[in-house]
């Protein structure tokens, strides 16, 4: 064995569910100092599993949890981990966070990831902890949402235990469902249908194996002062509303997409508002465990079956908008029942109304025979997600995402197909947060806030939000790499704000956690690293600079309805390729996006 | 007199209780709105201002278009001032 590193166990677990076999594989030092951990360290692992190559659905599919080197440790927020596959909705790399104890008692295990290879025979769970690996049958579990699966598996093997499990909807391979843990979603781009066609219903996870620490009584110093700091106004939007604030100030700038982007405002905003969400009854707030932060919010949800007890449901700004505004929906209860049903099913709340508001937009325009789908038909929307969930009827095309249903549907529809490389657009209108704009357009899992942050930019003093150009191109960059960093960390981004320096804070972490005297320069380099590692897998998977743009909709439609502030916004197809031009020479690529070397 | 709208969003409108007010300056600069807002409304001086300017974690968007903490900021008759969480977006 090598010298330990602090914070890592220096391997991980490969599965094969084909053969139901594990080994146990090392990861050089050299490897974690390269790509740190969390979406890093995944990068890496597939690019070794050749995971490109593979059809998303199909055996050979690697699949790879991965943990982080500051999981597990006193810092805040650091409890989370990514999931990493190619995506079956877009065909290119991708890489979903969520939180909570999954991360921790992961990592305790003994292993800094899992990877996941083949095919079970039967439904089957996957249980990992000090005694090795066993496989379980899940054919009871089948069928269950993810909530009620980990439940019983618990019951079954012990409270000890931590699950990531899939809903209905991923078993039916639906391209956007999700893997979720304790009510949080690794959600974006599908891999819940990856572990659906291995027929992995749920992962659980236990162990006592720590890592050490470089210097922990330093480390215990700097994570009370980070917590202290969580407390203060930085983060003070998450503790005492959540991002749900969002909606009204979006709304307010123009930025809220709305029936399927033909909008940047809702006439109806005021009725999203979380006072209304919340209405007679209180909402409570959670957490992800180990953060002192507590962004989470959850609303009093009322039953839809009538021998059921009222519960709640998390709501995020995201899916407040995918479920309301872009399907054009103001019935606060039925955005709550959309989400709760989604959550229930294990649909990505962003791609489903993204992909059912295409769908209205496509049947008012007549291009789709169904009458009831119409803008602001709430019990539409929710008999549509279960069709969805289940792959029936209209279901099973929209169950492909925006990209493909419009490839099927036709007529033009392709045009107002709310989509980045298969990925459906979240909540930002592009042509009115025109930054955001590029980082949607280059993003290497397609339309995506998280990775790039670009928003940061153009809703600060740096930039013009409607009259982008090339000079704003540097800020992308520098959003785009303290996202990668933090997600390979990993440190939750709603930590962002208490920080003066973020580079030379995240190289403190490191130092303090692994004995890595590393400096922000060289973190710059390793967050180009990565996001060039990423761009290789997709280049290997088959990308073309084609697919670096947006919906043609948003350049050829000004923005209309969108308030004083952005009614008339325009993104034009020159001044969206000249900043991506401008994008891929500063990442040190060819001007049309090709890597020029060796990964660095 | 000039008037202009004060807006509130988010933190700063869960604190004052209040969505929007006018208040009426006589020399158009942010650091005059901000101060005419809070001899309207205590609550808003108490918790939203150091002195003239906003505190931490608060950001000011002038007719939803430009950001600014910049107390120097001049505004024009019938502007509207948006106060906001300073992080604005995020999931
Ligand atoms: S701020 Fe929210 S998302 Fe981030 S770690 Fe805390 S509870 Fe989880």
């Amino acid at each position: 064995m090598t010298d330990s590193i602090g914070g890592y166990h220096q391997r991980y677990l490969r599965i094969d569910l084909s053969t139901l076999q594990s080994v146990e594989r090392p990861i050089p030092p050299q490897v974690l100092r390269a790509y740190l951990g969390g979406s890093g360290l995944g990068t890496w692992l597939l690019l070794e599993e050749e995971a490109a190559q593979f059809d998303p659905l199909s055996p050979e599919a690697a699949l790879a949890f991965v943990f982080s080197p500051l999981v597990g440790s006193p810092l805040t927020t650091s409890a989370k981990f990514v999931v990493l596959a190619k995506s079956p909705l877009t065909g290119r790399i991708n890489d979903s966070l969520s939180s909570s104890h999954f991360a921790i008692t992961g990592k305790k295990t003994g292993y800094d990831a899992i990877v996941i290879v083949g095919a079970a025979e039967q439904p089957t769970s996957v249980i990992i902890d000090d005694h090795g690996v066993r496989f379980e049958s899940a054919t009871q579990l089948w069928g269950q949402s993810s909530r009620v699966a980990a439940d019983q598996l618990r019951d079954q093997i012990g409270p000890q235990y931590r699950v990531a499990a899939i809903g209905p909807a991923g078993e039916n391979l639906v391209r956007y469902a999700t893997i979720s843990h304790d009510g949080r979603h690794a959600g974006r781009g599908g891999l819940g249908a990856v572990m659906g066609s291995k027929q992995l219903k749920a992962i659980a996870v236990s162990g006592e194996q720590q890592t050490g620490y470089a210097h922990p009584n330093a480390l215990i110093a700097y994570a009370k002062d980070l917590s202290r700091k969580s407390f203060g106004p930085a983060t003070a939007k998450y503790r005492e509303l959540g991002t749900v604030s969002n909606l009204l100030v979006f709304n307010r700038l123009g930025t809220l997409p709305t029936r399927n982007f033909q909008s940047g405002s809702f006439e109806s905003a005021a009725s999203l508002a979380p006072e209304q969400l919340a209405q007679n009854r209180e909402r409570t707030r959670t957490s992800c465990a180990a953060c002192t932060i507590g962004c989470e919010h959850i609303f009093p949800l009322k039953s839809l079956d009538p021998n059921s007890a009222n519960s709640g449901v998390r709501l995020e700004y995201e899916s407040l908008f995918a479920l309301g505004s872009l399907c054009g929906v103001s019935d606060p209860q039925v955005v709550l029942q959309a989400a709760s049903l989604c959550d229930e099913l294990g649909l990505d709340t962003i791609s489903t109304g993204g992909t059912i508001a295409f769908a209205m937009e496509c049947a008012e325009r007549g291009l789709l025979d169904a009458p009831s789908l119409r803008f602001g038909n709430g019990a539409a929307l929710l008999d549509t997600i279960r069709l969805v969930g289940h792959r029936e009827g209209l279901g099973e095309l929209l169950s492909r995402g925006s990209r493909a249903a419009a490839e099927q549907i036709g007529q033009g529809s392709e045009e107002f197909a709310p989509h980045v490389k298969g990925l459906e657009i979240p909540g930002y209108e592009p042509r009115a947060v025109q930054t955001m704009a590029l980082g949607f357009a280059v993003g290497t899992r397609g339309a995506d806030h998280n990775r790039s942050s670009a928003y940061q930019v153009d809703f600060s003093d740096k930039v013009d939000r409607l009259h982008v150009d090339e000079t704003s191109v540097v800020h992308a960059i520098q959003t785009e790499n303290e996202a990668t960093l933090m997600d390979s960390l990993i440190l939750c981004k709603f930590l962002r704000g208490v920080f003066d320096d973020k580079l030379a804070a995240m190289a403190e972490m490191l130092r303090l956690v692994t004995g890595w005297d590393i400096s922000a320069s060289e973190l710059t380099k390793t967050a180009d690293r990565i996001i060039s590692a990423k761009k290789l897998f997709n280049i290997r998977a088959g990308w073309t600079p084609a697919e670096d743009t947006l919906p043609s909709r948003f350049f050829n439609e000004p923005l209309t309805n969108s308030g004083e502030a952005s009614t008339g916004a325009i993104l034009t197809r020159e001044q969206l390729q000249r900043m991506i031009e401008t994008y891929n020479l500063a990442r040190a690529w060819t001007t049309d996006g090709w890597l020029t070397g060796e990964l660095k | 007199m000039p008037n202009v709208r004060v807006e509130f969003f988010g933190v700063p409108r869960h604190q004052v209780g209040v969505t929007a007010l006018d208040v009426e300056v006589q020399s158009l600069t942010l650091a005059n709105v901000l101060l005419a807002t809070a001899a309207r409304l205590p609550e808003f001086g108490n918790r939203c201002l150091d002195g003239s300017r906003l505190k931490p974690g608060l950001l000011a968007n002038i007719n939803g278009r430009c950001f600014t903490t910049d107390s120097a900021m001049p505004l024009c008759d019938q502007d509207a001032v948006l106060i906001l969480s300073s992080d604005v977006g995020g999931h």
